[in-house]
């Protein structure tokens, strides 16, 4: 079964980035899509890929698929 | 009136070996989209031999590799660099992809672990770059978080970068894609193959070191 788990900016913003990297990673390694409300800073974006590298080292895991939505604001 | 003083002599030392510090180009990119290729023929066309080999089967690079002072001539500009070659950056890497490739169980795990290591390299040598060639695969769509990942990295660090939309050879090439999904940095559509459009890699590359 596929299992969509939403994380929402509030959760997130108030960890520091390692944190919040292993937060992401511990939620994929449970075979969930992860829906993030918000978006990583480049540096942390990095940093997810080193720590998935590691992951994937020491266990069975494969890595992940990262796509990001940006939503232009449209003034009206 | 000491500190003052330390902290000048510090900044003088600090410039001098600044200076003095080699400079560094960094081919970066995902896998299999010609960073070595290319390494190949710079070392080629400057040194006279080339530096990485070469595989369809991806991650054929992984571990840093390093060109040392490496001069490139155009018209009657000169530079001379230390090339870094990096090991491609993926966001999965599973053992059985390399199977497909022809690879026994025993070479395809050996080969996901050095590559899950060469990532980590590779990221973390991102630091030492003082300009980066990012290497894209120019028959495949650009907009990968990997391409966005990287470019977006070099930006936040202030790295000057040329991207190259490579493999121009090929009939599915589209340079206008690498352009249109990096509007604001130098494309140069080659094939670091047959050396297609390469004096126009020279020239943008002049272009970002200077």
């Amino acid at each position: 079964m596929l299992t969509l788990q939403f994380i929402p900016y509030n959760d997130i913003n108030s960890l520091t980035p390692e944190r919040r990297i292993k937060k992401l990673i511990n939620v994929v390694k449970e075979n969930k899509i992860v829906l993030m409300q918000g978006r990583l800073v480049p540096e942390e974006e990095s940093t997810l890929i080193e720590r998935t590298m590691e992951q994937i080292k020491r266990s069975n895991f494969k890595g992940i698929e990262i796509c990001t939505y940006i939503q232009k604001l449209i003034q009206i | 009136m000491i500190k003052i003083l330390k902290s000048f002599i510090d900044r003088i030392f600090f410039q001098i070996f600044q200076r003095k510090r080699d400079l560094k180009i960094g081919l970066y990119g995902p896998p299999n989209g010609g960073k070595s290729t290319l390494a190949n023929k710079i070392c080629k066309d400057w040194l006279g031999e080339e530096m990485s080999s070469v595989s369809k089967i991806p991650h054929e690079t992984r571990e840093i590799r390093i060109k040392e002072k490496v001069t490139v001539k155009s018209g009657n500009k000169e530079l001379t660099f230390n090339l870094v070659d990096t090991p491609g950056i993926a966001t999965k890497i599973d053992y059985e992809d390399f199977m497909k490739k022809g690879l026994k169980v025993k070479d395809a795990k050996k080969r996901a672990k050095e590559a899950t290591k060469g990532v980590i390299d590779a990221i973390k040598w991102l630091d030492e770059m003082d300009v980066v060639i990012v290497v894209l695969d120019s028959t495949e769509n650009p907009y990968s978080q990997v391409n966005v990942t990287i470019v977006g990295n070099l930006a936040a660090r202030k790295i000057p970068v040329v991207i190259v939309a490579n493999k121009t050879d090929l009939r599915k090439s589209s340079v206008k894609k690498v352009e249109a999904a990096f509007p604001q940095y130098d494309v140069v559509g080659i094939s670091a193959l047959n050396g297609n459009n390469i004096e126009e890699f020279y020239e943008s590359l002049f272009n970002r070191v200077r």
